[in-house]
């Protein structure tokens, strides 16, 4: 482990949507500036950069210029889902190994107006343009994520018994959880009964089984905890980081053993060993829902319920505000927007500061007043006294990230 | 290095940088052979093709003709496609297909689920087929200057 701590220091965020309204370049820019003016850094503080993505984005140093510093150290990564968890972990490698200071994390993406997640662009609509063993798959009219992941899904129905209406309570819950917050994608409420009729896609999922791609910028600044103690707002420290665990052979996820079971069972190890934690001591989750099944799979192999358990764990209230450990406050990438995760760990950041932006009045400080009212009327997604946050992040079935969050 | 290009079910297949245990695989396919590498060292069969055996690393293999015959390990019916060259053959079925040989270290190959003409059959109404279910593949030839042909399953009755 480090010899110093490191902290999240500031977040930041653009609007989720639908609209082509900026570049990746702009949207980049505008994430980082946000997350430096939170954590009251002045930008040319910030001499690492750590950027991913799946040839869809704008790189650092085109950013730093925009934003009008110089770096030290930065990296563009070819990666998109578990991504931002793996970048905390190598930030902080980074920051030990006394290569820069101040890192900023960014992910910028026009996922629904440009390049979307089945490889599909605007400028090339048809497929395949494989390579390698890409043949395997996307000659057989299988390549988008929801086609290639569906049956890790089918199997875990087939091992476990779990059925289409455990999973669908995934997206239910997160719904309630956008109903109170205003930057939500997709604010309504919805209901099993609405998510079963949706059209099938690639089966078990259906339409609202699937998270929806966004255009969005976001970022994190990590930066060592000594420095985060004299910023705006109470560091939340990082406790415990795995970056992009593998099951053998995972370039097939379903190759070696069960594809019901993900990367998570690896992955878990490492985490839970070094977060000083343990998952029952856990005040909230922010697992990886691109898919309902993706949540309710990485909660199992994790260890917040039993293997297979997770259709009852998703079903049984406990992930609901109010509950005993909610998932995905934000509405998360099922109802938020879908930026590979990085708003699920902004989440998990302002829950540990105390200090949701939900529709709560704002003090005379200029910070929310919290009712704490997770009812049916309630309008507040803070998670009362939160100390602990774990985020799970998915690659594939077969590979995974993982962060265990804590206030300093 | 190489690359192969053909059409499959209307639809452009480009490889452009097949790599030689790839085109070596699709060789066999395109003659009607399923063929995969076992180990020159230790005898265990591999897939996906690889330059080296996943359990003792050695580089030298052999290809050995396969009986391309195994069950349905889990499978997804695409209702939606991707590829727009596909959207007339939806809703089908991808298949991920545990073969029997060598069953103490499983060995899955994916497909499409056709029917007798080696169409991907259309996955609507009842079905008789699930987990578990025994399949046999077939090669759908593609057209290909180069010579693919793409293992597909279909049903073993």
């Amino acid at each position: 482990m480090a010899s110093r701590q490191y902290a999240i220091v500031g977040i930041g965020e653009t609007s989720y949507s639908r609209k082509p309204e900026f570049t990746s370049r702009a949207l980049a820019a505008t994430a980082i500036l946000r997350a430096a003016e939170d954590a009251g850094v002045a930008p040319e503080t910030i001499d690492g950069m750590l950027a991913h993505g799946m040839n869809d984005t704008c790189g650092c140093q085109v950013v730093a210029g925009d934003i009008g510093t110089r770096l030290d150290f930065h990296m563009d990564c070819l990666a998109g889902g578990a991504a931002v968890e793996a970048l905390v972990g190598v930030a902080i490698g980074a920051m030990e190994a006394g290569l820069c200071e101040v890192v900023a994390i960014y992910r910028a993406m026009n996922g629904f107006s440009q390049v979307r997640t089945g490889g599909t662009t605007a400028q090339t609509p048809s497929g395949p343009h494989a390579s390698g063993d890409d043949i395997h798959t996307k000659a057989h009219g299988w390549s988008s994520p929801a086609q290639m992941f569906a049956p890790a899904f089918m199997r875990h129905m087939h091992e476990y018994g779990t059925t289409s209406a455990q999973a669908a309570m995934v997206k239910v819950v997160h719904s309630e959880h956008a109903a109170r917050n205003p930057k939500a994608i997709y604010p309504q409420t919805v209901t099993v009964d609405e998510i079963l009729a949706s059209r099938m896609i690639a089966e078990p999922l259906h339409l609202l089984d699937c998270c929806t791609e966004t255009n969005s910028g976001t970022c994190l600044i990590v930066t060592a905890l000594e420095r985060a103690r004299d910023l705006r707002h109470p560091p939340v420290l990082v406790r415990a980081a795995v970056g992009r665990a593998c099951k053998p052979g995972s370039a097939m996820y379903y190759q070696y053993g069960s594809p019901a079971t993900t990367a998570g069972e690896h992955a878990a190890k490492l985490l839970w060993r070094h977060a000083g934690v343990l998952p029952q001591e856990i005040d909230v989750t922010g697992a990886y829902d691109a898919f309902t099944f993706t949540s309710l799979m990485l909660l199992e192999d994790y260890g917040f319920c039993a293997k297979g358990e997770g259709g009852a764990y998703v079903s049984s209230g406990i992930t609901r505000l109010g509950g005993e450990r909610p998932n995905n406050t934000s509405g998360g990438l099922l109802c938020e927007g879908y930026s590979n995760g990085m708003n699920l760990v902004i989440e998990n950041v302002r829950q540990l500061r105390h200090d949701v932006d939900d529709d709560c009045p704002l003090g005379p400080d200029g910070r929310r007043r919290h009712s704490h009212d997770h009812g049916p009327q309630g309008r507040c997604r803070q998670v009362r006294g939160a100390q602990f946050a774990a985020n799970l992040g998915w690659g594939t079935p077969g590979m995974g990230s993982a962060l265990v969050l804590g206030r300093a | 290095m190489m690359a192969l290009a053909g059409s499959y079910l209307g639809m452009d297949l480009l490889v452009d940088d097949i790599d030689e245990d790839n085109a070596a695989y699709f060789g066999h396919c395109a003659a009607g052979r399923f063929c995969l590498q076992s180990c020159a060292a230790c005898r265990t069969l591999r897939y996906p093709p690889a330059p080296r055996c996943p359990v003792c690393r050695a580089a030298e293999s052999a290809w050995r003709p396969i009986t391309g015959a195994g069950v349905v390990f889990t499978y997804t019916v695409i209702h939606q496609a991707t590829q727009p060259r596909m959207k007339p053959h939806a809703p089908y079925a991808v298949l991920i297909v545990e073969l029997d040989a060598q069953p103490e270290r499983p060995l899955r190959v994916p497909g499409i689920l056709v029917d007798d003409r080696c169409m991907p059959l259309r996955a609507t109404g009842p079905r008789d087929w699930g987990i578990g279910t025994r399949v046999r593949m077939r090669f759908a030839r593609a057209d290909a200057e180069d010579g693919i042909a793409l293992p597909v399953w279909s049903l073993d009755r």
